[in-house]
């Protein structure tokens, strides 16, 4: 894992998804400071950070595969250690330390901030609100994440990887609602129940009232992830290393 | 830290190994051994299939028939991982990260191979292999032959024991040659032995000790250099160089004793020249038979040489020839 995070430490991929998270951040904080939350406490952080670090974290985990592939080194690491679903295991811990690190340190870092430019118009920002906040980011970026890398590993590609990642998440994933009986399957409505009852939410974006979540949701969302996961590692292992 | 295996005298070795890319056989049953101490060649012409093979010892490609096992643990068995550990790779050019320093290249290499404090090692591969100032450069901006000397380092790392290197001299200027070639070179010194594939006949006879020609995946020569020639029938004969009046004269003398005549051209001379070269070949214990013999019959030759057989006419005889016909086999 310590060559991953080295890895990691020393690419710009990693460094240019933190600075666009903390231009959001700022601007976030700045709009905040300007115009105040608007009542929406909790949306304003999930606009500012929240969002900004899910997009970061598709490219972020497409990037952790896609760099070796984009680069060829994936021999240059195998002949270091053949292992292959070690790397894996490797990769992906490394990438739940950062994607932990940064939500729990960018959360961290809001309550104080954003409840100082809040406090500008007699508004503020609670614990209660950026821990529930944090919490459904983490799941978030992590599902997210763990998907952008199950993508770069089945098509072995960077490019390819963002592309299907992205395709999925955003327009995929939510089309299958749509799809009578598998539609009760689908990903993305099984996160946000899960994150919205994290977030505490009572009513979704529509006005409709939010399900609790159940265990259902939980299995829906691990079994694509591991699902996804699991696809691409068997096709690692079983490729020839270009 | 590594584990160490226990030491043998065969540290890679390849048997009947078969892979097909589709239709096209890209090794057909080849077999080779790399003997502990030695730098041991893989020579074969462009898309002979040198690659596929330093791929599927190393466990990057996987074989369709045969057995492929390094410091004697067979592919993919449990103790083949740490067989990959002690051995250093470089293939088909060197795999940088680009946006990395060739210091912090190295540093992920060491942490990869388990190695936490690398750091003199890392100061003394780069400084080895002419690096040093270079160090905390990004490598992005390097030259093909600066990165094909970060290569050999990044290989060297964790001090393995075998070291495979394909083409390691490809991108290199001439004196970047000779540099690579004598680092190699003395690679056996420090106990570490290696296989270098290249298609460069002069780099493999110049530094290997021992050679496996290989055409459309197939072996078609094994041994040390001698036996290679030997086991080519490629036998040393002599030039001679003799007026041109006495050409017919000096060939049918030799004829008489049973050796065999052939007037050859020479870029050297020139066709209205006054002399001519011939090639004299069969059992010659000594040149001087030949000017004796000559000097007996009144004809007196103004030159006389070894004529030697090298690796590239028996490569060439071997492989079909210089007309690159060489490659991979399709069996369709």
């Amino acid at each position: 894992m310590s060559a991953e995070l080295l890895k990691i430490r020393s690419m710009p991929t990693p460094l240019w998804c933190l600075i666009a998270v903390l231009i959001c951040f700022v601007l976030g904080l700045a709009g905040t400071f300007a115009w105040g939350t608007g009542g929406d406490e909790s949306g304003v952080i999930d606009l500012a950070i929240g969002f900004p670090l899910g997009i970061a974290s598709i490219v972020f985990g497409v990037w952790m595969f896609g760099v070796e592939f984009g680069q060829n080194t994936q021999r240059r690491t195998l002949t270091a250690d053949p292992r292959r679903f070690r790397l894996v295991v490797s990769k992906v811990l490394a990438l739940l330390f950062c994607l932990f690190l940064v939500t729990t340190l960018l959360h961290l870092l809001a309550l104080p901030l954003y409840d100082l430019a809040a406090s500008r118009h007699d508004q503020s920002i609670s614990i209660q609100e950026i821990t529930r906040a944090g919490l459904a980011s983490l799941l978030t970026n992590v599902v997210y994440a763990l998907i952008g890398m199950a993508f770069s590993l089945i098509v072995m590609s960077m490019a390819g990887g963002m592309t299907i990642a992205l395709v999925f998440i955003y327009i995929i994933d939510t089309l299958i609602p749509a799809i009578p009986k598998v539609g009760d399957y689908a990903m993305g409505p099984a996160l946000a129940e899960l994150t919205n009852n994290i977030r505490g939410y009572e009513t979704d974006l529509f006005g409709y009232e939010i399900e609790k979540a159940g265990v259902t949701a939980a299995i829906i969302v691990a079994a694509w992830v591991i699902g996804l996961l699991a696809i691409g590692t068997f096709r690692l292992i079983r490729s020839d290393v270009k | 830290m590594m584990s160490t295996i226990a030491s043998t005298s065969t540290l890679a070795s390849m048997e009947g190994v078969t892979r097909r890319f589709g239709k096209t056989l890209a090794l057909n049953g080849l077999s080779l051994e790399v003997v502990e101490g030695s730098v041991c060649g893989l020579l074969g012409p462009n898309g002979s299939g040198k690659t596929t093979a330093i791929r599927s010892l190393l466990g990057l490609s996987r074989i369709n028939a045969g057995s492929a096992s390094l410091f004697e643990m067979p592919l993919h068995s449990r103790g083949f991982a740490s067989a990959v550990r002690q051995t250093g790779a470089l293939i088909e050019g060197p795999a940088l990260y680009g946006r990395a320093t060739a210091r912090r290249n190295m540093q992920i290499q060491a942490r990869a191979r388990g190695l936490r404090s690398a750091g003199p090692e890392i100061d003394r591969l780069l400084e080895l292999v002419g690096l040093s100032a270079r160090a905390d450069s990004k490598t992005r901006g390097f030259s093909m032959g600066m990165k094909q000397r970060l290569g050999l380092a990044l290989a060297l790392i964790g001090s393995p024991r075998l070291v495979i290197l394909d083409e390691p001299t490809n991108g290199l200027d001439p004196a970047g040659i000779v540099e690579m070639r004598e680092l190699i070179k003395r690679l056996p010194e420090s106990g570490v032995t290696v296989l270098v594939s290249s298609h460069l006949l002069a780099e493999v006879e110049l530094m290997c000790d021992r050679a496996t020609i290989i055409d459309r995946g197939e072996v078609v020569a094994d041994g040390t250099m001698a036996e290679i020639l030997s086991e080519a029938g490629a036998h040393g004969g002599y030039r001679i160089r003799v007026a041109a009046a006495e050409v017919q004269r000096a060939a049918a003398t030799l004829s008489d004793i049973g050796l065999q005549v052939e007037a050859v051209e020479s870029r050297e001379l020139p066709a209205d020249a006054p002399i001519r070269e011939l090639a004299v070949t069969g059992p010659i214990e000594d040149g001087s038979q030949i000017n004796v013999l000559l000097a007996g019959a009144g004809i007196y030759v103004s030159e006389l040489r070894r004529d030697d057989p090298d690796l590239e006419s028996v490569f060439l005889s071997l492989t079909g020839g210089p007309d690159g016909s060489g490659g991979m086999r399709d069996v369709g």
